[in-house]
């Protein structure tokens, strides 16, 4: 026992050195570039340092956007410090603390909550720090201190994906229609389910309330599957709010089509992101169109718009990004080139 | 034996009795020598140890007596919920931010001592494990937060109740109402564990339940009373989370969940209940805040956060299980 306990007492210790020794390094919180891209060969961000703070860079979308960004400040001469809160709205505040204690040049904010965002920007501002918005906007309070929103037009986006809806179909058709969001609560997925909302609301399509199956396909599918229990063939469109979660419904689709309880081709599914397996679905027929909404082309956009501020210049407010519709017109070009 | 054997003996064991204060120190060295960017964002280790700080301490008065509660971050959650009610009932009313803010804080802490009443009924008057009770309670408190605040909901005026969380007193920036508030919570745990007779009873019944009923204490209500206390402080931090963020949400419970029970084991709370002060706690909480502080202040991926932390997690617990092993073969 004795000579197990000092064993125990021995590894233990070994254990809590590495932490230790593990917390002594540096940064190492840096995206494929590494923690301090300053000697590189370039001028727009010589000697600055680019904060960015993530409510979760566990999601592809997300991910890429830190990963872009995080290659372009360093390909522009900048040093790029990122942190990620893990779906903790309070932890995006902090550590966005964590970036005005470290003085860094400008402050990019990726997700979280609009009206804490708010506070964010106009404590960094205080502090002297331009801030940048990824993709979500900040309520209206915070505006003022936030320099430029980066990203795509969510609202219009699933306006025009409605649009396209009707074209498809006739605005009297009386389409039964059900969709499948995200994450209730956030910005993003709320800005999409309105636009697509304005969109139906000039039809007389039969619009199903809208379930959230929260970032899960799993949970997606698990939903189709209930629709298609409840409403069988009546249903005539499906609309998910990102490819992810319409993956999970055409494959729900899929297997009551295989089982004999659903007619094929009778739904008509839309969605947008731009996913490899969603272009695949397109060029396979079993999705109408996808919206390619390039996270990389965030990145881009929010290093030009730093690079102008911190050059003195002043940028628009809203820096809305491209979207490409893929569809069966043109899917072979895309095939393979989404972003994960 | 010689009086210098023993001195040394004592020494040895004040250091294992407190080897908190010792990882709290080597961490601190750590930081601040090695750290770059440790120290200036030092002062967030204050400041987040006080906004965090109560709920730990109510989680360790449950533990101390030899239970647990899992619903400490959805306590805190629904009581920053009720904050911002009560506070814009009585703003809308009086439209006075003060008053408002001490209506705030009485929301909060009647829903943390109705919460807390809950819990300690399940556990002990309809005898369910404090385990599985708090569990599926969590998921009522839950509900109720996330059928309010899906959105962040803010007070109408943010200037008084903000100012709890971020006043600078003399200009300096961690030393906030919060900070103080949070000290003299401490201070006054403290002194009722070690001077009242209700405060001593905690540890009588953690280390032996049946003994302490032997000697007359009447263990459900004493139990049921820490549970009353855990939900009033964790409503505390439920209400300094609005004061400092400026807004409730449902995120704020769901963030809490691992992190006070975290605190409590690193600061030298046994999860087997009999052991542990609030002065215990204080240590806790500043070792997670250092730790986390390091790790933010070298700009860490959330892998390797996850896995430190997890690593140092695992290692205080084996220490807990191993020390208490051995106390129980002695």
């Amino acid at each position: 026992m004795k000579k197990f306990s000092k064993l125990l007492a021995l590894l233990l210790a070994a254990a809590m050195l590495c932490a230790l020794a593990a917390c002594g390094g540096n940064g190492g919180g840096q995206p494929a570039g590494g923690s301090d891209g300053g000697n590189q060969s370039s001028n727009g961000l010589d000697g600055k340092t680019i904060g960015y703070v993530t409510i979760n860079s566990a999601s592809p979308w997300s991910g890429v956007i830190d990963t872009k960004l995080g290659e372009f400040v360093k390909a522009e001469g900048g040093t790029y410090r990122n942190l990620d809160a893990q779906t903790d709205v309070a932890k995006v505040a902090e550590y966005c603390q964590q970036m005005i204690d470290a003085a860094v040049d400008a402050l990019v904010i990726f997700g979280g909550d609009p009206a804490a965002n708010s506070q964010i920007a106009k404590d960094a501002d205080a502090a002297g720090i331009p801030v940048f918005m990824a993709g979500l906007d900040v309520t209206e309070e915070g505006r003022e201190y936030v320099k430029s929103v980066v990203g795509p037009d969510q609202e219009k986006m699933t306006y025009d994906i409605g649009q396209r809806v009707i074209e498809d179909n006739g605005a009297d058709a009386g389409c039964l229609t059900v969709i499948i969001s995200g994450v209730p609560f956030l910005d993003d997925y709320k800005q999409r389910d309105a636009g697509f909302a304005r969109a139906m609301a000039e039809t007389n399509y039969d619009v199903k309330e809208t379930v959230y199956a929260f970032s899960s396909r799993t949970d997606a599918k698990s939903y189709m599957e209930q629709f298609i229990q409840t409403y069988g063939n009546d249903i005539d469109i499906v609309m998910g709010m990102d490819d992810d979660l319409t993956m999970g419904a055409i494959q729900a689709i899929d297997e009551a089509v295989s089982a004999g309880t659903l007619e094929a081709g009778k739904i008509k599914v839309y969605s947008l992101i731009g996913q490899n397996d969603a272009i695949q679905a397109v060029k396979d027929g079993k999705l109408q169109m996808t919206v390619m909404n390039r996270a990389e082309d965030i990145s881009a956009g929010l290093v030009e718009d730093i690079k102008t501020v911190l050059g003195g210049g002043e940028v628009e407010y809203n820096h809305y990004t491209n979207l490409t519709t893929i569809d069966a017109s043109n899917v072979d070009d895309y095939l393979g080139k989404g972003e994960f | 034996m010689s009086a210098g054997t023993d001195r040394q003996r004592q020494a040895v064991r004040l250091l294992k009795d407190n080897n908190s204060v010792l990882i709290l120190v080597i961490l601190l060295f750590v930081g601040f020598v090695m750290v770059d960017g440790f120290s200036n964002g030092f002062a967030n280790v204050l400041i987040y140890s006080a906004e965090f700080g109560a709920i730990c301490l109510g989680l360790a008065l449950v533990m101390i007596t030899g239970n647990i509660d899992l619903s400490v971050g959805f306590q805190a959650g629904l009581a920053g919920v009720s904050t911002v009610l009560a506070f814009n009932v009585v703003y809308g009313a009086t439209g006075n931010g003060w008053l408002a803010t001490l209506a705030g804080v009485i929301g909060a802490l009647v829903t943390g001592a109705a919460t807390g009443f809950i819990n300690g009924f399940v556990v002990t008057r309809v005898g369910v494990s404090p385990l599985i009770a708090t569990i599926a309670v969590n998921y009522i408190y839950k509900g109720l937060v996330f059928s309010v605040a899906q959105n962040s909901i803010p007070p109408e005026s943010t200037g008084a109740i903000q100012s709890i969380a971020k006043a600078r007193i003399g200009g300096v920036r961690w030393l906030t109402p919060m900070v103080i508030v949070f000290v003299a919570v401490i201070a006054l745990f403290a002194l009722w564990m070690y001077k009242t007779r209700f405060g001593n009873r905690l540890h009588v019944v953690g280390d032996n339940p049946e003994a302490a009923a032997f000697a007359g204490i009447n263990v459900p209500n004493t139990v049921w009373v820490t549970y009353v206390l855990c939900g009033i402080l964790a409503a505390l931090t439920g209400f300094m989370m609005v004061s400092f963020d400026g807004y409730a949400i449902y995120t704020q419970g769901n963030a809490l969940g691992t992190f006070p029970i975290s605190c409590c084991v690193i600061g030298g709370i046994k999860m087997t209940g009999g052991k542990g002060t609030a002065v215990h706690v204080l240590l806790g909480v500043l070792i997670m805040r250092v730790i986390q502080g390091m790790m933010s202040a070298m700009f860490w991926n959330a892998d390797r956060v996850n896995l430190v932390t997890g690593i140092l997690l695992v290692v205080v617990l084996i220490v807990d299980r191993f020390t208490s092993s051995k106390k129980a073969e002695d």
